[in-house]
């Protein structure tokens, strides 16, 4: 009863100030934009009646006398006739076209709005970002720790609420752990904030962790579904691509603090960058991030179009919070966003050198620090063996030319007749026409497929006698003459001897050499690549009527960017990525800063400012808090684009430390927290739920970077691949436990256990997933090799670092591991149950016990008892399941 | 800022939301209890859009590969007569071509390589390769008039199953899951079974079953023949059900003894979940033993247990569709018959031809088959011209069957031209399909809409008009 009557009186207060001056963006331009636009908004293909309203000039506009607004004066409006008459035929919105017709509310505030003027706004986020000056609310006192808590509490009072009070510490160290490095706190690294949660100790937490190397490989993971990070080409055979680079460059980027700025003109130009690093090439990867086929019977032209509609909707999702894909076959339905701005757009990017169609070979090299070295003294032995090598080579090679002029010369001299029989010839025998050592023609016959001769003379015999050029006949002749006649034979016995050993004293010398050569090699096919933009002659682009590329017709483009937000001035000049990439992050570009610092809030507080992050356009939401959006945006922007920075703005403010508790009157009063008075609670994502079991039982190899790995997967989950056909290929070691964001991500199927906790295929661009709950997560949970190997390594932990064999001690050693508390009287009872009931089990059925605790790779150390590990795995299984345990509060 | 007016929003949506009024806000607070994923499978189909429903549930055997029209269900006598002559260049030029690109100069009418016979009461022209289908064909009704965009087999899958090209969408059976919900708490409310043979097998991706925008819990779950028959499904080695059963125990008993002081909707969600979880553990394994069915049921369908053969999916998906599933998908991939079109489709024939006409006949003796919808058919066909002794892709004309809740059996609709190359009549695109299937199951197609990056998605896309096939429903 008593939440009725507080909200009652909630209504009453508010009702009062229905009569307050109709505000156009909030209020008018959401339903103009949802019910109006398709057919009155930008896209003039689609208008009907010629009538647009998305302008004012367009909504006042004189129709044969009818005018849809007349400001000022409601009844003389079309507007006010269509959306309120009777008349089916007249109504609108159309009633086929609409589940409900507008509400009678709705109505009241068209009136009120035409009646006030009709006023109309720039679209809020197409406007400069104003440097919002903080509120000073009421009861600052205790609750307004930062200029973000100003605005937050400012709106509470006028809503007539109250922010919820901060977190317990433990929950606050653990919210600091999960947010920013994606992991839970080890006991010890939060110990001397639980014993003093002071200011400074928040501040002290929060700075280490933002320095901590994790930091990078837990903000990667959202960024990377931004941009559709994945190992795979997607389409069809969906074969491998190496972009990992990319990948680590992001990480390191974070790590580093890289101006966001800077970070943009990297990932879309940075090949373009005067005398641009690797680094900044590997990030200019981001414009080859794309899907791409492999399909024979693809055509190219084809996939050219699908290519740049697909970098155009990335480009302006990822970088202006944008949906520009909507205006490849038509202008945009609700933004100004024309189908030349798509195609203009789409022209930056022609400039990539690229294959429509196949593989796609890598075009940059990334050794190792190592294999540098290697190979540069690889190159420095190679070139001193060579040193070496040359004298002597030299001599062999003068020595080898001087004995083979004079055999070659002989021979030429030598007067040899193939034998035949010869009855007048008394002087001599008849020479036996069939004896290979007298006829070159019987010792061809006899010799044809002699492993032992020389290949160059076994080629030659499968060219036909008659075939044979004069060269070809020569050199048999020759060979035949030296080594087998036995007219002459002897004559060059010495010499070919000599040869020979000329020939052994080149291998012997060569040996060195080749054996460097290999090494080399060996060690370049080992070195990572990556696919990288790179600039060519650009194709032309043109626009392509319904988005059809078989239509030749549509009028040629330039690279610009879109016209309602100005143009780039770059003289006769073509503009280039490197041009587009400064307007992104340039003063005028509204949409670039709002865009990422309303992600950012997303990231720490659970939902975006705007809670639409990848459309702050007309069909977005009007931001909860709009001058905090921008002021974070514009702080964002003044300070150089420095994202630390504006994260621990959100991470020192009072709202961020909020409890996530909620009392059943906020449920009800605001069950969406589009107040923001109290923090959000959920489910951890996808890679952090694997890591962190990886990183409590011990298993988790720490290690910054490198290629894509491949842990455990079900057998047989690739089996619908083809082109070629092929099987994930389990890695050995410690590549099993790394943490989940170097999965090899195969877009065709990404990991299962990644996809049942909502991961993303990286097929688009994604700024927010889903957060389902749904059984699979409980079968991952249980059963997944990793999580029930992470469970024995854990139930090891216990039994050796808990320093003792008490059950109880060690459920609560455990739960501070874990959960970082202790457990409840209840929680020990369930666990000490389960507990015996395992231990007893396993003690009677050894032979499962084994099996058990025999899960996974990693050797199960040799001092435990069986029976008792698999009691504690089944009690580290239990724990692991625990929403708690994958849940940030 | 203006202070007030925020005010007065707020009243608004606390307003509606009290009044409970206004189906924006009910829209609104459903869309969060989604996102907050409830436990009990929503009917998300606002009231609204209902239209009468014919169909309780869709069986999708999914011809992958693009099975030539030409051999299977379009009997065309002229390109008979045409063979080895040339393809009218009027008919071709301009248009899409995908392997014969190289010869497109040059390009030959294959006749059919198989023969037709009129099949039932009705004297349906089918191809003499699909005797058993013959058998079913006054249940059925063949489309002869499909089309659509996509001429590669990946992008053309995508646009059967989402309407779409662009990946990232949601599958036509996570819509209708979305819509309807399942009848079943104990399984998968889709479900994706696949089998090979016939011909090259294409690759297959998991976005054809995925949720897309959708929340997750609406994807397609894949069943396997051998290993697990769903991921993750089996316990560890060493963990009997019954141990299984002891620690789900102690987690739901933790986590409702956390909820006392948390009070997470979540957690409420997750305990259901791990029941169902339990549950699927053992009805799947039950689900997928078709041992126990009657041998006259078995050699129906040509099955043998533990086959993994396609046949064997079809008895399974008549098993599926009596525990309460709600949308189910057969893929056969072995129709690419680039080459020797003539004995692939003999060898595919007989792979598939008797457990389709089998599920028909058995849900009908069931009693089944008048709440369910069977859809027959590839993502494209082939074409009239020969590329060696096979046929190449084509997306301009190409045919498939449905049966079943509210389909008029023994009829045909729609046409290609004499040469069996461009659907002439009643031209049914993928689109129009879609519109058909969710009237059939009760959902207006025109309103039946989810928001995602700020615009009202429809399966049946958001910009052109889908027509329902109302020459197809009886």
């Amino acid at each position: 009863m008593r939440k009725t009557c507080i909200y009652a009186a909630t209504i009453a207060t508010t009702a009062i100030q229905l009569m307050a001056d109709v505000d156009f963006t909030q209020d008018i331009r959401p339903i103009l934009s949802d019910k109006c636009f398709a057919c009155h908004g930008p896209d003039k293909k689609t208008r009907e009646a010629k009538l647009r309203l998305d302008t004012r000039e367009g909504a006042l506009a004189d129709h044969d006398g009818v005018k849809a607004i007349v400001p000022g004066n409601p009844e003389k409006s079309e507007l006010i006739y269509r959306i309120t008459t009777e008349d089916k035929d007249d109504l609108m919105p159309p009633p086929k076209h609409v589940k409900k017709p507008l509400s009678k509310k709705e109505i009241a505030l068209f009136r009120q709005w035409i009646q006030e003027g009709a006023s109309y706004e720039q679209h809020w986020s197409y406007r400069p970002v104003s440097k919002a000056k903080p509120p000073l609310p009421a009861n600052a006192k205790g609750f307004v720790k930062t200029h973000v808590d100003a605005f937050i509490l400012d709106k509470a009072n006028n809503a007539g609420f109250k922010p919820s009070p901060q977190a317990d510490p433990t929950t606050l160290a653990r919210r600091l752990f999960l947010d920013l490095v994606g992991m839970p706190p080890r006991p010890g690294e939060i110990q001397f904030y639980l014993d003093d949660p002071s200011e400074a100790n928040y501040s002290k937490l929060l700075d280490r962790l933002l320095a901590d190397k994790r930091f990078g490989e837990r903000m990667a993971v959202y960024w990377l579904d931004l941009v559709r990070y994945a190992d795979t080409i997607g389409y069809h055979s969906d074969n491998m691509m190496e972009v990992s680079a990319y990948r680590d460059y992001v990480i390191n980027a974070f790590n580093n603090n890289l101006p966001y700025d800077q970070f943009a003109l990297e990932n879309l130009a940075g090949d373009l960058l005067p005398e641009s690093t690797i680094q900044q090439k590997v990030a200019s990867g981001y414009n080859r991030l794309l899907q791409t086929t492999e399909e024979g019977g693809a055509q190219a032209d084809e996939y050219v179009t699908i290519y740049q509609a697909d970098r155009v909707r990335n480009f302006s999702g990822v970088w202006l919070g944008a949906t520009m894909g909507c205006s490849q076959c038509h202008d945009h339905k609700y933004d100004p966003y024309t189908m030349k701005d798509f195609y203009s757009m789409a022209a930056f990017f022609a400039d990539l050198k690229e294959k429509p169609l196949g593989r796609r070979s890598p075009n940059l090299k990334l050794p190792t620090k190592e294999q540098e070295e290697s190979l540069a003294q690889l190159r420095k032995d190679l070139s001193e063996s060579e040193k070496t090598a040359s004298p002597i080579l030299e001599r062999i090679k003068k020595e080898r030319k001087d004995i083979q002029k004079s055999i070659d010369d002989e021979v030429a001299n030598a007067d040899y007749k193939e034998p035949a029989p010869d009855i007048d010839n008394e002087d001599a025998k008849p020479a036996d026409p069939s004896d290979p050592s007298l006829s070159f023609l019987a010792w061809e016959k006899k010799h044809k497929s002699d492993k032992g001769l020389p290949k160059e003379i076994l080629d030659t015999f499968k060219v036909p006698a008659g075939n044979r050029n004069d060269s070809q006949k020569a050199k048999l002749l020759s060979f035949y003459i030296t080594r087998f006649h036995a007219k002459t034979k002897e004559l060059f016995a010495d010499r070919l001897s000599t040869l020979d050993g000329l020939q052994k004293e080149e291998e012997k010398t060569n040996a060195p050499i080749t054996k460097i050569r290999e090494e080399i090699a060996s060690i370049e096919k080992q070195i990572r690549t990556m696919l990288v933009s790179e600039k060519t002659s650009p194709r032309m682009v043109r626009i392509l009527a319904r988005g059809d590329w078989l239509d030749k017709s549509g009028e040629e483009v330039s690279p610009a960017i879109p016209e309602f937000l100005g143009n780039l001035d770059t003289g006769n000049r073509r503009a280039d990525r490197l041009d587009l990439a400064k307007w992104v992050v340039s003063k005028d570009n509204p949409l670039t800063a709002r865009t990422q610092a309303n992600r950012l809030w997303k990231l720490f507080m659970g939902y975006g400012l705007a809670r639409k992050l990848d459309d702050l356009g007309g069909q977005g939401e009007y931001p909860t808090h709009p001058a905090l959006l921008d002021w974070l945006a514009h702080d964002f922007k003044e300070n150089g684009w420095n994202q630390k920075r504006t994260i621990r703005q959100i991470l020192l403010s009072s709202t961020y430390r909020q409890s996530s508790l909620v009392t059943p009157e906020m449920q009800e009063a605001d069950p969406a927290n589009r107040l923001f008075l109290r923090q959000s609670r959920f489910r951890m994502d996808a890679e952090f739920v694997r890591d962190t079991a990886l990183h409590l039982s011990g298993l988790l190899h720490q290690q910054i970077g490198g290629e894509s790995v491949k842990p455990y997967q079900p057998a047989g989950y690739w089996q619908h691949l083809n082109f070629p056909r092929r099987t994930w290929d389990q890695d050995k070691g410690e590549s099993l436990y790394r943490r989940s964001l170097y999965t090899f991500r195969c877009r065709s199927f990404p990991h299962p256990a990644l996809v049942a906790f909502d991961a993303t295929s990286r097929e688009e661009c994604s700024a927010e997933r889903p957060r389902s709950n749904i059984p699979q997560q409980a079968l991952v949970l249980l059963n997944d090799p990793t999580f029930v190997e992470s469970s024995r390594a854990f139930a090891g932990r216990i039994i050796k670092e808990s320093g003792t064999k008490d059950s109880e001690g060690r459920i609560k050693w455990a739960f501070n591991q874990i959960l970082s508390r202790e457990p409840t009287g209840k929680e020990t009872t369930v666990l000490s149950s389960l507990l015996d009931n395992q231990a007893k089990r396993y003690k009677e059925d050894p032979a499962s016990a084994k099996e058990f605790v025999s899960t996974g790779s990693s050797p199960v150390s040799a001092d435990l008892d069986i029976a008792e590990l698999a009691a504690w795995t089944s009690f580290s299984r239990t724990m692991f399941n625990l929403y708690e345990t994958t849940a940030r509060y | 800022m203006n202070t007030l007016a925020i005010n007065r929003r707020s009243f608004l949506n606390k307003a509606s939301i009290g009044i409970g009024a206004s189906a924006l806000a009910n829209l609104l607070a459903r869309n969060e209890t989604l996102a907050a994923g409830s436990s009990v499978w929503p009917e998300n189909a606002d009231p609204t859009i209902k239209v009468p429903a014919r169909a309780k549930r869709v069986i999708h055997l999914c011809m992958a590969g693009g099975p030539s029209h030409l051999e299977t269900l379009d009997y065309k006598p002229k390109l008979r007569e045409m063979d080895g002559k040339s393809m009218p260049k009027s008919i071709t030029e301009g248009q899409p071509i995908a392997q014969l690109q190289g010869s497109k100069n040059d390009l030959k009418c294959l006749g059919p390589q198989h023969d037709f016979e009129r099949y039932g009461k009705s004297g349906l022209f089918i191809s003499n390769q699909l005797p058993h289908i013959g058998g079913i064909a006054d249940d059925i009704c063949i489309v002869r008039s499909m089309t659509t965009n996509q001429i590669n087999h990946d992008p053309a899958h995508t646009y059967f199953n989402t309407g779409t090209q662009i990946s990232g969408r949601p599958s036509m059976g996570s819509w209708v899951l979305y819509g309807l919900g399942a009848e079943t708490e104990n399984l998968p409310g889709f479900v994706v079974l696949t089998s090979v043979g016939g011909g090259q097998s294409q690759p297959i991706a998991a976005r054809q079953w995925h949720s897309g925008f959708l929340p997750s819990k609406y994807q397609g779950v894949q069943f396997h023949s051998k290993g697990d028959p769903v991921l993750y499904l089996g316990n560890p080695k060493g963990v009997t059900n019954n141990d299984q059963r002891g620690l789900i125990d102690a987690v739901n008993a933790l986590n409702s003894h956390r909820n006392e002081t948390l009070s997470d909707p979540e957690i409420t969600a997750k305990i259901s979940q791990y029941e169902m979880a339990f549950q699927m553990q053992a009805s799947v394994p039950e689900l997928m033993d078709i041992s126990k069915e009657s041998k006259a049921t078995l050699d129906m369908y040509g099955a043998t247990p533990g086959d993994g053969s396609f046949a064997s999916n079809c008895l399974l998906a008549r098993r599926l569709a009596e525990r309460g599933v709600r949308f189910i998908q057969l893929y056969h991939r072995g129709w690419d018959h680039h080459g020797n079109v003539k004995g692939a489709i003999s060898s595919v024939s007989k792979l598939v031809d008797q457990g389709s006409a089998a599920l028909v006949k058995d849900l009908k003796e069931r009693g089944l088959l008048e709440d369910t919808l069977i859809v027959w058919g590839g993502e494209f066909g082939r074409t009239p011209m020969a590329q060696g002794s096979g046929r190449d892709h084509h997306i301009r004309g190409f045919s498939m069957w449905m049966a079943g809740a509210g389909i008029k059996g023994g009829t045909t609709y729609g046409n290609t031209d004499e040469f069996g190359y461009n659907a002439v009549e009643d031209i049914v695109h993928p689109r129009d399909f879609h519109a058909t299937m969710l009237h059939l199951l009760g959902i207006n197609p025109d309103l039946f809409t989810y928001r995602f990056q700020g615009l009202d998605f429809r399966l049946t896309g958001v910009e052109e008009q889908a027509h329902v096939l109302k020459g197809i429903l009886a």
